[in-house]
């Protein structure tokens, strides 16, 4: 089901990204496209019945979920949050040009 | 039309990505690699096998924290990628962004803003250091603990007009940066290999039992700090 | 030793946070130093890093392609380093940071360790393109690439589950046919964007139009030579010429889409921009072949072309409208505009007759009907815009003043790159070479594994 619920993410952030104009909402919906693949890298690495990797008081002996996905959506968040930052000071600039954050009138004002 | 294409072109990616769910384990079914079976025994040099909290020791890599020995040690090279990535948007994000000024309301901020401050933002920094000193130990680590340190510099920026702090975070972010491409070349120098763990090694369990990872991501927790605190900075300001 | 191509860069990068403005002068002399450890390091070598052996640790793979690979791009940052007016001051921190991601892409042994460069590269990218306030042209990049930078990750991530390891030669052994249909699809689509495959190309014009001379000259350069390797490494290496089948036609329509937008444009730098396009096209169609004849045929012309971008770029970005004042840049520009359409005894007709000489032997007929197609049209644009800027008509004698003249390092630079094509329209060899030794590492997947993962 999880699984699911990712592909369906992804599949919503391509839709907005392919149809909104407002330049604002093509970064979130990279956002949403992201997270949903962050959802699906842990979810694969899940065992049910399993335990978070960590060797402690309580969970002594390795009996342990992958451990790897987990590493590996933790680069990909940190990497996430960088091109995020950068998309929203390039954002602030672009409203500061232009005066406005649709396409089309973008496209408009690039013309003349 | 537009939405009807797109519409179109979505339905397709979600039937290729469900065509593809016979290949992949079911949920809560998936087996471990046979890496991460190494990574979990610490077993890839062929000593390890059957941890034991708080008796093991010597291991090729002591961080009872699975995940953060991938992240720090077996796969140590992605995290210097990663903080790249980090430090080059932060960068970029002032530079897009110069000539800004700090943005001004003219106004002193909340009395309870402020006092609360003063209480809170000790702990807060307290509670930072604590998760990326423990980040082999407990979950966390430097990613965590330098967001949460950030998360306490955005206080400081709301609750004083004047507080400015750009020229510190660069210094703090260069320096915790070369520090630790310096642990990997300081690796390269003792035994040949960059990012090599060239500290012994304890008792799984024990705070001084996990080499250079404690080290490093200290040094990961200064600099996400300092980048996130930096980019908050620049958010911060106004044409 | 080869992760010092990645550390020294990234270390000076980050000690000279505080001082920006001091490092200017540094970047030849990173640049000359990572070019001298190159040609010092031993080939066929395999560096794992942090000591931990191959399936688990990452590894920096050193073999022919990855070598020679690495000069080209770093004969490319060595050249620019040495034109710092191009260099506006904030970007010398990118542009090193530049350098140790592309050396890290090409030598990287790792998918996963591949996608954190290739992100590193395109974030650099994204900075880069924004400058000369080109804030949306970098916006719209930055959304595709990283659409495209996500789907990269579910491919890594695929593997992974179908394999059991993120290792690209453990990866080349063990997958298996179920995952080869699946794994390609994902992974063309991430690197579509940089690679300029039609659909995912719309971002190119915009950014390499914006002005600037640093970012076309070193985005069509350095970066689409590293992603053109990374590209070669993972189909061909790694999942056997697979999929290949769907990049050529792919290739083939970013040919004839491309050529026919840079005929309609008026401006000089979109229309190259376009023709950069056109060209990556073929050069996925002709390593789409994927035999030993065709991977060198398309590398060497890939190379033919960079050298030609890299002149036609800085001067079309630097230059008024016209060479009036700038006769030496003006020949400069013209010798690399005739390698470009492969004018015979300038270096592209070289790699172009290659072209079809390798497509006949493969009996596809297809690839040449494009390629001449593609040249016709080559000839009609570059044709115009030589005639356009060497005898302007109605150019007004207050922009004749504005135009200045270009400083002697940049033209003596432009000069010798320029030579440097006429060197190769009659003596080959050289481009030849690196190409072959490319072609070879890449298609000998089996020395590769055994390289990387020990002998079996």
């Amino acid at each position: 089901m999880v699984y699911y619920i990712s592909f369906i993410l992804i599949g919503i952030g391509i839709y907005g990204f392919l149809t909104q104009k407002n330049l604002f909402k093509h970064l979130i919906s990279l956002t949403i496209i992201d997270t949903a693949i962050n959802i699906f890298i842990i979810s694969l690495g899940y065992i049910s019945g399993e335990e978070a990797p960590i060797y402690s008081k309580y969970t002594p002996i390795a009996n342990f979920v992958d451990p790897l996905p987990q590493a590996l959506v933790l680069t990909a968040i940190v990497i996430g949050v960088g091109i995020l930052a950068l998309g929203v000071s390039l954002l602030i600039k672009v409203y500061e040009k232009y005066g406005t954050l649709d396409v089309e009138e973008i496209v408009a004002k690039e013309g003349k | 039309m537009r939405r009807f294409l797109s519409a179109l072109i979505v339905l397709g990616l979600i039937m290729f990505f469900i065509s593809t769910l016979p290949l992949i384990p079911e949920f809560g079914k998936a087996s471990l690699s046979k890496v991460s079976r190494a990574f979990i025994d610490k077993d890839v040099n062929g000593n390890g096998g059957n941890i034991q909290y708080g008796v093991s020791k010597d291991l090729e890599n002591g961080a009872a924290n699975v995940v953060t020995s991938i992240v720090v040690d077996y796969r140590s090279f992605d995290t210097l990628g990663e903080v790249t990535v980090l430090f080059t948007s932060a960068l970029g994000v002032g530079i897009i962004l110069s000539g800004y000024k700090r943005k001004k309301f003219g106004r002193e901020p909340n009395f309870i803003l402020r006092v609360s401050v003063g209480i809170l933002l000790p702990l807060i920094l307290l509670f930072g250091a604590y998760v990326f000193i423990h980040g082999h130990l407990t979950p966390g680590g430097g990613f965590p603990g330098g967001t949460i340190i950030a998360a306490g510099i955005l206080l400081l920026y709301l609750s004083n007009e004047e507080f400015d702090l750009s020229k510190t975070v660069k210094f703090v972010e260069g320096i915790s940066g070369s520090l630790y491409v310096i642990v990997g070349l300081l690796g390269l120098a003792v035994s040949g290999v960059f990012l090599i763990n060239f500290l012994p090694t304890g008792v799984v369990g024990n705070l001084f039992s996990s080499g250079i990872v404690p080290i490093i991501y200290i040094l990961i927790g200064f600099k996400v700090g300092a980048e996130l605190s930096g980019i908050v900075a620049e958010l911060h300001r106004e044409g | 030793m080869s992760a010092l191509l990645i550390a020294v860069p990234l270390l000076i990068a980050f000690l000279f946070v505080p001082l920006k403005n001091k490092i200017k002068y540094i970047l030849p002399f990173v640049a000359l130093f990572s070019l001298i450890l190159i040609l010092k390091l031993p080939i066929e070598q395999v560096n794992f890093l942090g000591g931990w052996k191959a399936p688990f640790g990452i590894t920096l793979v050193l073999d022919n392609s990855s070598y020679y690979s690495l000069i080209v791009v770093n004969i490319i940052f060595f050249l620019l380093s040495l034109i710092p007016q191009i260099i506006e001051k904030d970007l010398s921190l990118i542009f090193l940071i530049l350098m140790a991601s592309i050396n890290g892409l090409i030598l990287t042994g790792d998918l996963f360790n591949s996608f954190v460069f290739l992100e590193i590269t395109s974030v650099a990218a994204y900075i880069l393109s924004s400058s000369k306030r080109n804030y949306y042209g970098a916006f719209k990049y930055l959304i595709l690439g990283s659409i495209a930078g996500a789907f990269y990750l579910l491919g890594t991530l695929y593997s992974y589950i179908g394999t059991g390891s993120l290792n690209l030669a453990d990866i080349s052994k063990n997958i298996n046919s179920e995952f080869l249909a699946v794994v390609p699809i994902l992974i063309f689509i991430g690197l579509a964007v940089e690679t300029k495959i039609f659909p995912l190309a719309g971002w190119v014009p915009d950014v390499y139009a914006s002005g600037s001379a640093l970012t076309p000259a070193i985005l069509a350069t350095g970066v689409t030579f590293s992603m053109m390797y990374l590209f070669g490494r993972i189909f061909i290496t790694v999942f056997h010429g697979e999929f290949l089948n769907v990049v050529y036609i792919f290739g083939l329509i970013t040919v004839v889409v491309a050529e026919l937008s840079a005929l309609k444009q008026d401006n000089l730098l979109r229309a190259l921009s376009f023709s950069s396009i056109a060209q990556a096209g073929l050069f996925l169609s002709v390593i789409s072949m994927n035999s030993y004849e065709s991977l060198t045929a398309g590398y060497f012309h890939l190379l033919n072309d960079i050298t030609a971008k890299f002149v036609l770029f800085i001067i079309a970005a630097s230059i008024g409208k016209s060479f009036i004042k700038n006769k030496t840049t003006g020949i400069a520009f013209s010798i690399a505009s005739f390698s470009l359409i492969g004018f015979p005894l300038f270096a592209g007709f070289r790699s172009k007759l290659l072209i079809l000489k390798t497509a006949f032997l493969n009996q596809n007929y297809i690839l040449p009907i494009i390629l001449l197609f593609a040249t016709i049209i080559e000839i009609a644009y570059v044709l115009r815009w030589n005639i356009k800027l060497w005898y302007p008509d109605n150019i007004l004698p207050q922009e004749k003043e504005k135009t200045q003249k270009l400083s002697w390092n940049v033209n003596l630079i432009l000069l010798i790159v320029a030579l440097v094509i006429i060197v190769i329209g009659f003596y080959p060899d050289i481009y030849l070479k690196i190409a072959q030794n490319i072609a070879s590492g890449l298609t000998n997947y089996r020395a590769y594994v055994t390289n990387v993962l020990g002998g079996m």
